[in-house]
């Protein structure tokens, strides 16, 4: 098989297929998440309940007093990760018109050198909180497969794009296709795994608030 | 076409006789060799040579092709060398331009295999029917049939144009007739793939002096293409790419980014997947080339260009258009989340009923 | 571009390093050397500086054989830069080389064709003799293509 018969696969049969799984089982979980709901509480709160989940779900941006120095790789590595895949994601050029495709919609993207640079650091990142749960005896015992799993499928669209636009081992059409197919197996794994914390973060902040405002306690 | 040629005449003396002077050819030389990226040193060799050379038999076949191909090389705006090198002095068959006609054009095909058993050159434009079919036959011989014999005592074949190369547009889906490029036919004897859509003159000219040169094939990609000319894609060859980098797009044909003459690679540009030599060579004697004319490229010296997508639709983007397929897959997704969610509460309520009470019997039990 | 726009720097230093050797192995009796500018990787601003630097030496030459090219000899005697153009209006450049060599290949009077102007000479030579007056007006070669 050719790289550009790969691609037009990868492009085409590949990502109809992935992109159906996602969408199907995003939306599973999701509903499923909101069906578990609790009962109604029927006492009357003793703070502010809303207004503490939407402040919730902001002020959890910001690390815990002290987390910095106490665990900087996990958080310093995190938020250079977490940012920069957002960077790499959604400002990068081709990948805006891949959701204008989809989606309809564009905004402007940044040049190509400083999404490299973007890219290069948060692999980085994520090559260091790798090593870091290795080697803490704590965090090693509390990884599992899924935790593997996840941080591969994640690492690879970010190694074979930065290939792709950097030319590297095989020509442009081979690793395009790899990436996508990388970025398909993602897909596939996203919504019966804990990537799915992408899309519930919200609700899991906004629901610590809800209850912590209810309660009259901070959160 | 000149019949008075004898054999033995070289290319030197053919040219000759048009007016070409030695200068012209040396200097003609010198500027192939740069375009086919030559070292430097061979350049004066490359000239002796040719002048040597004894004159090429090249026999043209034409199967399932639009005569592109050969506008490609007769149609430049001025003669130019190639242009004679090819059609004035070394053409023996070529159906389209010879004034012969019938058997007549047929004896001069195997006059030319005869005399030159073993040294003439085939060139092959258009793709042809695997199976004896009878979609394309030309005086009674099918393509396939014509080819074989052809190629029978060929020191080479030149496979130009992307039909020729990959199949082209007779092998786009569905494919009626059953075409196959050359390279699916004869297996036993060097071919050079020369695809575009057409090819670039000065690479079919480029890829006949280099094997009349050296005696050799140039050295080839993995898809049968001379490096020299397709080692590199138009993108990273473009001269648009400091926009790509800048992240500096066209949206569409006619916006800001289009009259500033900004990447195309958002309304479909081919570049970034294709190797061939536009970028650099140019078309109509470096005049320009579809890039620089605010065109994306096609991608057409590529296999299956043709079903490789829409033209005007980014590499990065989906095949297929996005719109129903999502929806179809959210209402999916509700269904099956409705069925997921009724699940789980069923499972809770199971779990609640036949949930025991703990008592503190239990608890001390437990501790004991 | 640089504030000083004569100082070569980059590659194109490095180039300029390559000429020097092939100008020693020259003047010490060895073969030409020929440099294709466009088969080096050199950005314009390279390219102009280089030019700048090598200077204009005592010969300029333009040949017109099937197309425009200009040769000029640098102020480094042996060192020549060659370029050819194309296009309708022979404006066009197609390529650029330095040539190290006591005379360039282009300008040198190929063998074959002194040969074959000896007849052509002594031809015209006879007829002016006879009294023809009709000498030969047409170049022996059509500018080419």
């Amino acid at each position: 098989m050719s790289g550009n018969e790969l691609l037009l696969f990868a492009r085409g049969p590949a990502l109809n297929v992935a992109g159906v799984i996602f969408i199907v089982g995003l939306i599973i979980r999701l509903i499923e998440i909101q069906w578990l709901r609790r009962k109604h509480d029927n006492a009357p709160p003793h703070g502010k309940p809303w207004p503490q989940a939407l402040r919730t779900i902001g002020n959890r941006f910001v690390p815990a007093p002290g987390d910095t120095r106490r665990r900087p790789v996990t958080v310093i590595g995190g938020y250079v990760f977490h940012i920069g895949l957002f960077i790499a994601l959604f400002l990068f050029v081709p990948h805006i018109v891949f959701f204008d495709a989809i989606f309809g919609v564009s905004w402007p993207g940044l040049p190509n050198g400083i999404i490299d640079g973007v890219t290069l650091l948060t692999m980085a990142a994520m090559v260091a909180l790798a090593v870091d749960r290795l080697k803490d005896p704590v965090k090693r015992m509390l990884t599992d497969k899924e935790d593997m799993l996840t941080w591969m499928v994640t690492f690879l669209p970010l190694l074979t794009g930065w290939f792709a636009v950097n030319r590297l081992f095989t020509g442009y059409d081979t690793m395009l296709a790899l990436h996508l197919l990388t970025v398909e197996l993602l897909l596939i794994v996203f919504p019966f795994t804990k990537l799915m914390h992408a899309f519930t973060w919200v609700l899991a902040r906004g629901y610590q608030g809800l209850i912590a405002g209810r309660k009259g306690a901070a959160s | 076409m000149p019949k008075d040629d004898m054999p033995r005449v070289t290319l030197g003396d053919s040219l000759r006789t048009h007016g070409i002077s030695r200068r012209s050819f040396l200097r003609y030389c010198t500027m192939l060799g740069s375009a086919m990226a030559l070292p430097p040193a061979l350049l004066p060799n490359l000239a002796r040579a040719l002048e040597t050379a004894r004159r090429p038999s090249i026999i043209w076949l034409s199967f399932q092709e639009c005569t592109g191909c050969t506008e490609s090389l007769t149609r430049a705006h001025s003669p130019t060398l190639e242009q004679l090198i090819l059609n004035q002095i070394s053409l023996d068959y070529h159906h389209t331009l010879q004034a012969a006609a019938g058997d007549a054009a047929e004896h001069a095909r195997e006059q030319a295999m005869e005399e030159n058993k073993g040294k003439y050159i085939v060139v092959v434009d258009g793709s042809l029917p695997a199976e004896e079919n009878g979609f394309s036959t030309i005086a009674g011989i099918s393509n396939r049939a014509m080819l074989e014999d052809t190629a029978k005592h060929a020191a080479a074949i030149i496979a130009v144009g992307t039909c020729a190369a990959f199949g082209g547009i007779p092998a786009a889906w569905p494919n009626p007739t059953g075409a196959v490029p050359v390279s699916e036919i004869i297996r036993d004897k060097p071919i050079i793939n020369v695809p575009g859509c057409p090819p670039i003159p000065v690479v079919i000219t480029g890829t006949i002096a280099h094997f009349l040169t050296f005696g050799t094939l140039p050295e080839l990609d993995d898809k049968g293409r001379p490096k020299a000319f397709f080692g590199d894609t138009i993108h990273d060859r473009c001269y648009r790419r400091p926009f790509y980098d800048q992240g500096k797009f066209a949206h569409s044909f006619d916006d800001e980014g289009a009259r500033k003459g900004w990447c195309l690679y958002e309304v479909g540009c081919k570049g970034p997947t294709t190797y061939n030599a536009c970028a650099t060579i140019k078309w109509n004697q470096g005049t320009s080339f579809p890039i620089q004319a605010g065109h994306p490229c096609l991608g057409c010296s590529e296999p299956d260009f043709w079903d490789a997508g829409s033209f005007y639709k980014a590499l990065s983007t989906p095949l297929a258009s996005g719109g129903n397929g999502v929806w179809a897959a959210a209402t999916v997704g509700v269904a099956g989340g409705v069925a997921a969610g009724t699940a789980a509460v069923m499972r809770r309520k199971k779990a609640s009923k036949q949930r025991e009470e703990t008592t503190v019997d239990d608890l001390k039990e437990g501790t004991s | 571009m640089p504030s000083d726009s004569f100082t070569p720097r980059g590659n194109a230093v490095a180039v300029l390093h390559e000429v020097r050797h092939a100008l020693e192995r020259l003047a010490a009796g060895g073969a030409p050397t020929t440099f294709d500018l466009r088969a080096l990787p050199l950005m314009a601003d390279d390219l102009a500086t280089m030019d700048r630097f090598l200077g204009i030496g005592e010969v300029t030459a333009t040949i017109t054989a099937g197309g425009r090219s200009t040769i000029r000899e640098t102020r480094f005697p042996g060192v020549w830069l060659v370029d050819h153009f194309e296009g309708e209006d022979d404006t066009r450049p197609a390529a650029r080389m330095i040539e190290v060599d006591f005379i360039p290949a282009l300008l040198r009077t190929p063998a074959e064709d002194a040969g074959e102007a000896v007849l052509s000479l002594a031809e015209s030579l006879d007829a002016l003799r006879s009294g023809h007056r009709d000498v030969e007006e047409e170049p022996r070669f059509r500018p080419g293509p």
